[in-house]
This record gives structure tokens, sequence and C-alpha cells, in this order.
């Protein structure tokens, strides 16, 4: 089922500027419930627009973007007529913005930045409570939370000032999770982490995904992420949608570099491999080990 | 070869007592003249504090650090601001100029500089770094990756012998961080004699460099050649790091009993000899 | 990415070229000609008109829309409201018998025409003084204004007041605006996504929407300080220590032809000003111009 669905969507910065840029050019991207999406593409190819259309931080300019009932656009006799025939409910629905942004969680790149509570308890309780959830549901909630992101119960009534920095961004993690969003959406999650924090992350998203089949879209510039993480991959280059592909086929494309891509460290290695004639097939290798176990393979022989 | 900079029993603790928790615990190492060392440690290590006390922006609690065999201390401090220069992690927070041009001037005015020669050092470094076409631009017109040049360009042109990357590259893009190390190169081959001491826990990174310090919270637990150092896959792992990808082949290939030649050091020599054979 | 109203744009206009210490100057001269006292309101709506024409003026020559700054300031609105509640319904005349009745009501309270010029007075002058604040921030350079602020300073580097420090302080106040506008935007925008409404809600939702926004701005503003003052340190800053300037200033013929311009707009407000207190009896400028009589 398609849950996310742009249509036509471009979005352009400072129309009457003469430094007026298109950051979105007729996007038409489609993404199914319960997918795990990674959207790359090199700094300003307008990847970070795109996803703030799903939770109505960024209007499209033109055409609009669709997330289950909620038509998402700046031009309002577009609107109009979008929700012409629909029922009253979806027509109140899309009154209420703070309904779509409960349905569609989004975490922001640094988004340690964004704490600003007395106790981390309470920080993770703000968007629960900001949602309609009772203090004391929103306390259980946050609590649930936070331990399954592994901040131990001891840490509740400290301040979230005084958090490693791979604390304070799981911190506000959680602050999302407690929400319950049934879209996830992270932005460049893992930067400026060390590989360890990195790992604790990524698992901490991999478990949300899988416990109730979440949608997840990551934005990133981590091939190694794309490559471990993503079930679809989409391309964007100079505020068009490109391509959605699966990392197998994308990191095995010559469109690479024509994108500014990065090549993940093990496809430069294959590719190193294939350009001095290695001795075995290497076209369907997708992993590291399978990479290991072909070498061994041929060099037993 | 003389030594740049020597380490001698360095302690830390940022409430200046011996008793609270010691950032960095007992610290010795040298560098030498020209060399190009890596520090590298999982974030909260101390390695940042380290880069900092080496160019005393911040004063040891207990120990010394010497400057070409000069003891580092508030007296010759004007000596130590002209060998050494720091490029920090944050690109936004280093830019004090308002452009280009006025931020690798920064450097040049407080050292009072006349203006004719700060002109040209200015149009020199700023070519030599790839920036000389945006002297006009203001920071937020910059990628990171444009700023760290800038900062680069600063320091270089106050002349300064030794270089500290704080981390210079952990909040870039890919492109960004190719495009400084690019540039680290490219100095070191114009500069032999320029030293370089990078913080980091980009791996890869570390890999490049002639020799790697491993610091874990707060001490140093192995010291030597990149290849020798991160051989132990499993300790690695264990302090919250990564090994070098050429590493991990070369690790993963010996468990399936395929020696691999220890003169084989990057990716180009493994696929060449796999190829080979 | 944001565009600021008032933020510096890289024009290329005979405004934008003029020396900062001529602009600074000028910015600095209509804003007291805009506060110099001409007598009746007649008489200031008169000055303030033909003030606004000039302004204007060197708004359009600078490439700025003078529109712009009812739609990019929504906040003078409200200010103009409650300017006007002020001084309308507060008496304020010590002489209610000089005082024009505008509505009487039964009981005998007056709301008095004054009231309603002194509101729109005020206001005129407030908006003459952004538009004014707004041409010198839009068309010089940070950099360029605290040059300008640094010359003339220096009188006060004779008395030993550390002159540098100051301009230092202001130059990178106006550096970091930029990049804390672009930080504070992405901390809605984050809060925003945590169910925060900034624009509805009564007041003590407001406070706490707008705590959100402060606390981790002021969080990261203190850090930001302490990198910087790290690294201003590395690169060898002496606060008390002798500096050069990278940056000149040249003084050209447009210059002192401004300058020129700005001197006699300034001596004919001036004229203006003292006429119409000295000469008490001739003190109507419609009267003296058109024979019309004014209150």
């Amino acid at each position: 089922m398609c849950q996310i669905k742009t249509n036509n969507v471009s979005y352009v910065y400072d129309k009457k500027d003469p430094n007026r840029y298109d950051a979105l050019t007729d996007v038409n991207l489609e993404i199914k419930k319960g997918d795990l999406v990674c959207i790359v593409g090199k700094t300003g190819s307008g990847k970070s627009t795109l996803v703030q259309t799903f939770n109505a931080l960024i209007k499209p300019t033109s055409g609009y973007t669709e997330v289950e009932n909620f038509y998402i656009t700046s031009d309002k006799k577009l609107l109009k007529s979008l929700l012409k025939d629909k029922s009253k409910e979806i027509k109140d629905d899309n009154k209420n913005i703070s309904r779509l942004r409960k349905k569609v969680g989004m975490v922001f790149q640094f988004p340690e930045y964004q704490l600003f509570a007395e106790t981390i308890l309470k920080d993770v309780m703000f968007g629960p409570k900001n949602f309609g959830l009772e203090e004391e549901e929103a306390k259980e909630v946050a609590k649930k939370t936070l331990l399954e992101v592994g901040i131990p119960e001891s840490y509740f009534e400290k301040s979230p000032f005084e958090l490693s920095g791979g604390e304070k961004r799981r911190v506000a993690i959680a602050g999302i999770l407690a929400s319950d969003p049934d879209v996830l959406v992270l932005d460049e999650p893992t930067a400026g982490l060390d590989p360890n924090g990195k790992k604790e992350i990524l698992n901490l998203i991999k478990k949300f995904h899988e416990k109730n089949n979440k949608t997840i879209i990551i934005v990133t510039h981590d091939m190694d992420l794309v490559l471990n993480f993503a079930k679809t991959v989409v391309v964007l280059h100079d505020a068009k949608l490109i391509e959605v592909t699966s990392a197998e086929k994308l990191f095995n494309s010559p469109n690479l570099s024509k994108y500014s891509l990065e090549i993940p460290t093990l496809f430069k290695f294959i590719n190193l491999l294939k350009n001095g004639c290695f001795a075995g097939n290497l076209d369907d290798i997708y992993s590291f080990d399978e990479l290991i176990n072909r070498i061994s393979e041929v060099k037993h022989v | 070869m003389s030594k740049a900079l020597e380490v001698k029993n360095l302690n830390f603790s940022y409430d200046n007592t011996s008793e609270g928790p010691q950032t960095l615990k007992n610290i010795s190492f040298s560098v030498e003249e020209g060399e190009y060392v890596a520090l590298v440690g999982h974030n909260g290590s101390g390695k940042s504090t380290l880069a900092k006390l080496l160019a005393y922006l911040l004063e040891p609690t207990s120990g010394e650090v010497y400057l070409n065999g000069e003891l580092e201390s508030e007296k010759n401090i004007k000596k130590i601001r002209e060998t050494i220069g720091v490029v920090f992690q944050n690109p936004d927070n280093q830019f004090i100029g308002s452009t280009v041009e006025g931020d690798i001037a920064f450097g040049l005015e407080n050292r009072a500089i006349p203006r004719e020669k700060m002109i040209e050092l200015v149009h020199k470094y700023s070519h030599l770094v790839g920036m000389d076409k945006y002297l006009n631009k203001s920071p937020e017109e910059l990628s990171g990756g444009q700023k760290q040049r800038v900062a680069i360009a600063g320091i270089l042109a106050l002349n300064l012998k030794i270089i500290i990357f704080d981390e210079a590259t952990s909040m870039l893009d890919p492109e960004g961080v190719e495009d400084i190390m690019s540039l680290i190169h490219e100095m070191k081959k114009e500069d032999p004699s320029l030293t370089f001491i990078s913080i980091t826990h980009d791996i890869e990174e570390a890999y490049l460099a002639d020799r790697v310090i491993i610091l874990n919270n707060g001490e140093i637990i192995d010291e030597g050649k990149p290849e020798d150092v991160f051989l132990d896959e499993e300790k690695i792992t264990r302090i919250g790091l990564d090994i070098p990808f050429v590493l991990k082949v070369k690790n993963a290939l010996k468990e399936k009993g395929i020696e691999i030649d220890k003169s084989i050091k990057t990716l180009e020599e493994l696929s060449s000899y796999l190829c080979v054979k | 990415m944001s565009n600021v109203f008032g933020k510096y744009t890289p024009y290329n206009t005979i405004i934008h070229r003029l020396d900062p210490r001529i602009k600074f100057f000028a910015l600095i001269a209509l804003m007291v000609m805009c506060f110099l006292p001409y007598g009746n309101y007649a008489n200031r709506f008169i000055v303030l008109g033909v003030l606004a024409l000039i302004i204007i003026g060197i708004m359009v020559l600078a490439k700025i829309n003078p529109l712009n700054i009812f739609s990019s300031l929504k906040s003078l609105w409200v200010m103009m409201i409650f300017l006007l509640i002020i001084f309308v319904f507060v008496q304020q005349g010590v002489d209610v018998e000089s005082l024009h009745p505008m509505i009487i009501f039964p009981n005998g309270y007056t709301i008095y025409w004054e009231g309603l010029f002194q509101t729109l007075h005020v206001f005129l002058r407030l908006i003459l003084m952004i538009c004014l604040t707004l041409v010198l921030t839009s068309t010089t350079t940070p950099m360029d204004i605290t040059y300008a602020l640094d010359w003339y300073l220096y009188p006060l580097k004779l008395i030993k007041f550390p002159t540098q420090i100051v301009t230092m302080i202001i130059s990178l106040a106006l550096r970091f605006i930029p990049t804390l506008l672009d930080e504070s935007q992405r901390i809605m925008k984050a809060q925003k996504s945590r169910g925060v409404d900034y624009n509805r809600g009564f007041l003590s939702k407001k406070i706490k929407s707008i705590t959100t926004l402060i606390i981790p701005l002021l969080v990261s503003c203190f850090s930001r300080s302490v990198e910087l003052s790290l690294a201003m340190d590395a690169r060898g800053y002496d606060p008390y220590g002798t500096r050069t300037s990278y940056k000149i200033l040249k003084f050209e013929v447009r210059d002192l032809i401004s300058l020129i311009i700005t001197l006699l707009i300034m001596a004919l407000f001036i004229t203006m000003c003292a006429y119409s207190s000295f000469y008490p009896g001739a003190d109507n400028f419609l009267k003296l111009l058109f024979g019309v009589d004014a209150f």
C-alpha cells in the first residue's frame, strides 16, 4: 500500500529574489507502507526539502504531497479541489496539521540541538503531550521509549545537557519515537558519531522498523549505511528525482559518480578486482562475507 | 630529524584537581618534524582535549609539552601561536571574518603584518587552497568543505609549521572530506617539513598517517604504524572503533587460510596481488 | 538559505558603493532630522513627508522595495494599534483647552484629534528610522559597518578606551546573525515536528513554545562562543595587541558629493526647525506656503 505520494512536487526558494533557486522540480515518488527507504544525493540536491514536505514543514510551491489522507501544498486552489469530494472527516483532518506531524515523525540532523527540558524524561514526554496524551500516559510512554533506546532509569531525572553526544542523540530520537509515528524520517542520523555511536543509532532504527513494520525514510550521504540498510534507494540530483532503485543495483551502475555519490569501499574494491581481471565472477557479490568466500573459493582451487 | 612536539606525563582534568574525573591520564609521546600522526579514539576519549593542550589553548593540570625543545608556557605563547595552527571541527565557529579574504587575513592582522604584504599573502594562499575565486563570499554562501579550506589557508598564510586537525572533517559531507584529505596530501608534497597531527575517529583517514596513536578513556593504549596497530581487530572493535577495510579483508582471508604479504597496504595493491596469482 | 529583510544584498548600486562612513553619517543625520521639533502637527507632517520622499528615493536607488517593510515586519501593525490605544485613550495634554476634540462621549469623556496625530507622528518616525537603518544594513557589508564605526570611535582611542574590542564584538555579532537565524529556523522546525505550534495558543502556551526555541538556541550560542574564542586564541588574537587592518576605506568624489548633499538636507531641515521655534507667529508652513490655515 502506498503511504506517501508526491505529485509533481516543486519547491522554489525566494521566488522574488535575485538568488532564487529551485530546490525541487517535478518530483513524483511513491513510498510504500513498511518500506525502508534511503534518499541519497549530494549536498543541495533537494533531499532535505523533499522530506520536509512529508510533514508540511515545507509546502510544495506547486504540486502536492499526499500522506494517507493528508494533502500538502501551498496552492490553496489545488487543495480545495483535492478536498472537494472527500468526507468531512478528511476535511477536518487536513485542517489539523498536528495530526499529520504525529503521523510523520521527523528527526533532524544533529537532533540533540532540540533538547530543552529540565529533565530527560520531561523532554521525551514533550512530544506525546503535545499530541494529546495525558501527563501519566506520556510518562509511561516516555519511560518505555527511553529504556528501548538504552537510556537507563537512573538517568531519567538528569538534565539532558549532562549527557555525552551519543546519549543526547538517543534521547532526542526517543523524543520522536515516543509519539509513536507511523512514518519515521531521519536526516543524517549518524553524522558526527564515532563507529560505535553509529552502530547504536542504526540498531535502534532497525528495531523500531522491525517491531511494528513502520516506514523508515533516511536521508544520508553514508553509502555504507545505504548498502547495509536500505530496501529502496531514491536518488536525487539537482532538484530532480533520478531513480528509485535498490542498493545493489545502484552500486553496480555506472551512474554513481555522475550524481557525485560516493562509492562504498566494498564496491570500490570489487571494481578494482574486476578491472584487474580477477579470476572469478564478482557480479553477484553484495556483501563483505560473500566477497571473502568468493576470493577464498578461487584461491583454493 | 628533530622532535617538533614532545609530551611528558601529561595529566588533565577540567576541574583542575587530581581528584576529579581525569580527562587525560599520564600521556607521553612525541612527534617528529614533518611527520603525519593520527590520534584516534572514540568520542569522549579525550582526544580533542589533547589537541587543545598541544596548542596551549588549555593548560595541563600536570606534566609538560615541549615545542621544538622548549617548554610551552604563558611566557612563550607568542612563539607557540607562530608555530602551531589548529583547524577545528565546526566550520562555522572558526570563520571569524565576514568574507573569505577577511578570514584569511584575520591571523595576519593579529600579527600586525603590513597591508601590502597581507594582500599578497591572502591572494597566494587562497589560490593554493583553491578559494581564490571566492574572496568576497560570506560564510553562508560556502559549503563546509570550502570553509575548512579557508581555515587552512589562514594557517598556511601565517607560515605555521605544525597543523593540528581537530576532527576537521567530521562535520563534512563525503565530498568535503575528500576535498580536505586531498588538500593535506598536496600540502605535504609541497612542503615536507610541515607536521600534521590529525585528531579523528575516521579510521580510513588514520590509516593514511605515518603513525597512529590510539587513545581510550584518556590513556594511550597503543602507538605505532597503522598497519600494526589496527591489526588486532577484536581489540580495536572493543574500544568502539573500526579497522581499515584493507586490514579487514586481510584478516578475513587469513581465517580462510590465505596469508597476504605484510607489505601490502592499499586497496590497489591488494587487488593487484589477488589478481596476479 | 532564508532571505532576511535588511540583510546585505550584493547589488552594485551607487548606494552600495558609497563609503560606509558617509552612509553612517547620513543615517545618523537623517535620523536626527526626523526628531527635531518643527512646531505644530501640520508642520511635522509636511517635514516628515519630505523626509519620507527623500528616503524612498534612496531606497529606490539602492534597489530596495519600500513596500516590503510592511509585509516583512508584521509586528509593526501591532505596534501601531498599541500606540493608537495609548495615545487616543490616555489624555496627554496638560492644557486640555488647546486640544481639538474628535468624539465627545455623553459622560464628558473626550477623544482628541491630537491623539490620532500623535500616533501617526510616532509611527511615521519609527518607519522612517527602520527604513534608514535598512538602507544601511542592506547596502553595506557588516565588516564595512564595523570599519566605519571604528573610524568614528577614533577620538575614544586618544583617551585609551579600547575601541578595537568594541568593534570586534560588534563585527562578530554581525557575522553570526545569519548563522544564528538559520539555526533558530532549524530548531523551530524540529520543535514543530514535536507538535509545537508557534502561532497559536494563549499566552502561557506561547511562553512555553518560545522556551523550546530559546533554550536550545542559548545552549548552542554558548558552545559556539567557546569554540569561537578558542579559534581566535589559536590564531593569535590579542585584544590589547597592535593589529593592522586588511581593509582600508577610500574616500572618493561620489562620497564627497553625497556628503555635501547630506549637509544641504540637514541645513534645510535645521532652518525649518529654527524658523518654527524662533518665529512663533509664523510657525505654520502650510500658511506660509499656501495661505491655508491649519490647527
